[in-house]
């Protein structure tokens, strides 16, 4: 297996941009019965890239992650992450993935749940303690080492759960929902720290539905239906569509497509729960 | 696989369990009661049952012609005090009383504290048809001639030597000649009369060199035993227990009294109890521990395994490991791992407390075979960890996981031979137990306990439980590679 988990980060300034790219999906498709979740996805993010998929719930953020990862079968279409097919255990040693859920084990510390991730993904026994005291400096829980996971409050839980995900220093990350139940400051904090890693060469992927928050990426894509509707920088977005806030544009978009779509979507689009889109949440 | 990423899984595994006190509580607590439990009350030797002993026996005399006229030995010697002694006090709790009438009284009473079960009556001529049969077989056994006999005083007829003269009635065998002859046949003999012995008075019975108890006229003395039959195990235990001191008396008293020696009853035909293995102390308790330490194995690790399962899938962990490099074959094999020591750890706290309490027995050479022990409830526990992942895959929650009790353990405890012998279970239901791999568990665990069996015997049970174990393990793997 490659081990390229700590290998120097890659520049921002590749000269090849097809081999820039570290998540490239074409014609994504994922059906749940004869619901359409993912609804031919394209999407081509270059490394070193915050990218931030937006959209309401229910709209194939999170099946899009979870077909990258391979924790979804794909209906039709591909998805490559680092210029590996998926799903491809092999790879997952460069990739961070933070669901949607607050995965942490509840009755392990915190100490106990990043020492986990860090052996699953074989961080160097002698940069385990750096590493792990780093991560809990900067989701600020290192006040709470040695507490149950269970004992701490939900925010907390997530970011732990968060730090848990960049245990091995990943290339490439899947962050569903980071944000969620974390407090202002902190949560400013983290997008800092996201724009940081990005700097270094890393790639960010990530859902909200915080949508103005999303000025903090790089690229964002709206999603609806299962379809990008838009992909921009965030103040590309907001000229286009004319709008001083991104969320009027992504109302403007939304509309937009409205208008264009095709009388048999809507009946799709009328059966849509938020457990039939793939586990989506709030 | 990675050996960093097992070893690190099952080390959470066991964490996670030991911060969770009520679950560690369970797994330590729960075959610690189950042992108690069973071992004390179920089905197994019976104890303390509480009976009556009335022994009115009195001294008798066996009186043994020598060589020459005159020449007697004679034994004095109380029969029903070698009873009382040869009576198990383990299994009965015996109290003497002289009030027969009364005794029979508290047997009939129903009651559920110190309740009394049985009586077990010996009448005051006990002892004395002992001697007399004794008596009787020196005498025929010393004096081999008619002339001899009657010299002595005695009576010469079929053949040997007599104390007392035949009753015409002894003398006819067959029930036809004996009715010809106007006499009464019943009970397998010629009698004088049919009717009398019930109309006589027990003066008149003793005169006649019968025996008179329990209000009415007897043949010869015997044991009484006035039961309470209501409850068949005990039941067992009572008739036993005096069938066992009758034996024991026995020989106690032609140990004691070396004259009467040479005229101990040798039967034609002796039960010799050979045992395959040595297993002649073996009690209902040695044979049952072995089997919990393997059931608490199973309930622990399938229950737990599926609890373990449903939260790590509803915390969405699972889908974490899964999108990690974490292969599947590491996270079963990490659970197998961690689940063998805790079934260790089990089979402990097991094996002491069945030590400790009940003094269990463990075939010598003890180290190997606890070793087998260990061996086998490890590869069962492997097992039905694998069998708990794939359960859990039916249920959605905690609540759903119950219902895999009454379809899995059950039929697993009571089909697999630790409570019920596989032969008395029904013939229709016998493939099932054969196909429960607690059976072959079981068996192998008790036969290296109890029966003192190495491994070269008990090869058939290992494989059995291997191929359980690994159709089991590439199940589990081969669900949790499942996607949607």
């Amino acid at each position: 297996m490659l081990d390229l988990t700590h290998v120097t980060p890659q520049g921002k300034g590749r000269k090849d941009p097809t081999k820039d790219l570290v998540i490239q999906t074409k014609g994504l498709v994922k059906t749940f019965g004869s619901l359409r979740a993912v609804d031919g996805l394209d999407l081509e993010i270059g490394g070193g890239q915050l990218y931030g998929l937006l959209g309401p719930n229910g709209c194939g953020k999170t099946t899009t992650i979870r077909m990258a990862l391979g924790l979804l079968t794909i209906t039709e279409g591909w998805v490559e992450v680092l210029g590996v097919r998926m799903p491809d255990k092999g790879i997952m040693a460069r990739i961070g993935y933070m669901p949607q859920e607050t995965a942490v084990y509840r009755e392990l510390t915190v100490h106990d749940n990043l020492e986990l991730f860090g052996h699953m993904y074989e961080v160097p026994l002698d940069k385990m303690d750096r590493r792990e005291r780093e991560l809990l400096k900067l989701v600020a829980l290192t006040d709470w080492r040695d507490s149950m996971a269970g004992d701490l409050s939900g925010g907390m839980m997530h970011r732990l759960s968060l730090a848990c995900a960049m245990m091995h220093n990943p290339e490439v990350m899947f962050l569903d929902e980071p944000t969620v139940g974390v407090d202002p400051e902190l949560r400013d904090n983290l997008w800092h720290h996201f724009q940081d890693l990005c700097k270094q060469g890393k790639t960010i992927i990530l859902t909200t539905h915080y949508i103005e928050e999303s000025r903090h990426c790089d690229l964002v894509g709206l999603m609806r239906d299962g379809r990008i509707i838009a992909q921009d920088a965030p103040k590309s977005l907001m000229q286009r569509a004319g709008t001083e806030t991104l969320e009027d544009a992504f109302l403007y978009f939304t509309k937009g497509m409205t208008r264009s779509r095709r009388p048999e979507k809507g009946k799709t689009k009328q059966g849509r729960s938020k457990k039939d889109a793939g586990g989506e949440e709030e | 696989m990675k050996l960093r990423r097992t070893l690190a899984f099952s080390r959470r595994v066991l964490k996670q369990l030991r911060h969770d006190k009520r679950t560690f509580g369970f797994i330590l607590l729960m075959p610690l009661i189950m042992i108690i439990v069973f071992g004390y009350t179920f089905g197994g030797d019976v104890k303390n049952v509480s009976v009556v002993l009335v022994n009115e026996d009195q001294l008798a005399t066996v009186i043994i012609p020598g060589n020459g006229p005159g020449n007697l030995t004679t034994v004095n010697l109380t029969f029903g005090d070698y009873i009382d002694k040869g009576l198990n006090r383990d299994t009965l709790s015996i109290k003497t009383s002289d009030d027969l009438n009364g005794s029979k009284e508290n047997v009939r009473s129903s009651r559920l504290y110190s309740k009394t079960w049985a009586v077990i009556y010996l009448p005051k001529d006990f002892s004395r048809v002992f001697a007399e049969y004794i008596t009787n077989l020196a005498l025929s056994k010393m004096i081999t001639n008619g002339t001899q006999c009657d010299a002595r005083g005695y009576f010469w007829y079929d053949g040997s030597c007599h104390p007392f003269q035949a009753s015409n009635a002894d003398k006819y065998a067959q029930s036809s000649d004996c009715k010809a002859a106007g006499f009464k046949w019943y009970s397998n003999k010629c009698h004088e009369d049919f009717s009398d012995k019930v109309k006589w008075t027990p003066t008149e019975c003793e005169a006649r060199g019968y025996f008179w108890y329990d209000v009415a006229c007897h043949d010869g003395a015997d044991i009484t035993i006035y039961i309470d039959g209501a409850n068949p195990n005990i039941r067992g235990t009572v008739l036993k227990a005096v069938m066992d001191a009758l034996l024991k008396a026995q020989t106690e008293v032609f140990a004691k009294n070396p004259a009467l020696k040479r005229f101990q009853v040798d039967n034609p035909v002796v039960q010799r109890d050979d045992y395959a293995f040595d297993t002649g102390d073996i009690r209902f308790i040695d044979a049952f521990a072995p089997g919990i330490m393997a059931f608490a194995m199973l309930m622990v690790t399938t229950m737990i395994t599926i609890f373990l399962f449903i939260e790590e899938r509803k915390m969405g962990t699972l889908e974490r490991l899964q999108a990690s490099p974490a292969t599947e074959a590491e996270i079963v094999v990490g659970y197998a791992l961690a689940f063998s020591l805790v079934s260790v750890a089990q089979a402990t706290v097991i094996l002491i407390t069945a030590l400790g309490l009940f003094n269990i027995y463990i075939a010598p050479p003890v180290g190997y075979h606890i070793l087998i022990t260990y061996g086998f409830l490890i590869l069962l526990g492997m097992g039905h960890q694998c069998l708990g992942i794939l359960l859990s895959s039916g249920a959605k929650n905690e609540l759903q996981a119950i219902q895999f009790i009454p379809l899995i353990i059950f039929p697993s405890i009571l089909l697999c031979g630790m409570l019920f012998p596989i032969e008395s279970i029904p013939q229709y239901l016998r493939p099932v137990s054969y196909i429960i791999p607690l059976t072959y568990c079981i068996d192998a665990v008790r036969s290296a306990m109890v029966r003192g069996q190495g491994l070269e015997s008990l090869c058939c049970n290992g494989v059995a439980l291997i191929v359980f174990l690994i159709v089991m393990l590439l199940g589990a793997i081969m669900f949790l590679k499942r996607r949607t």
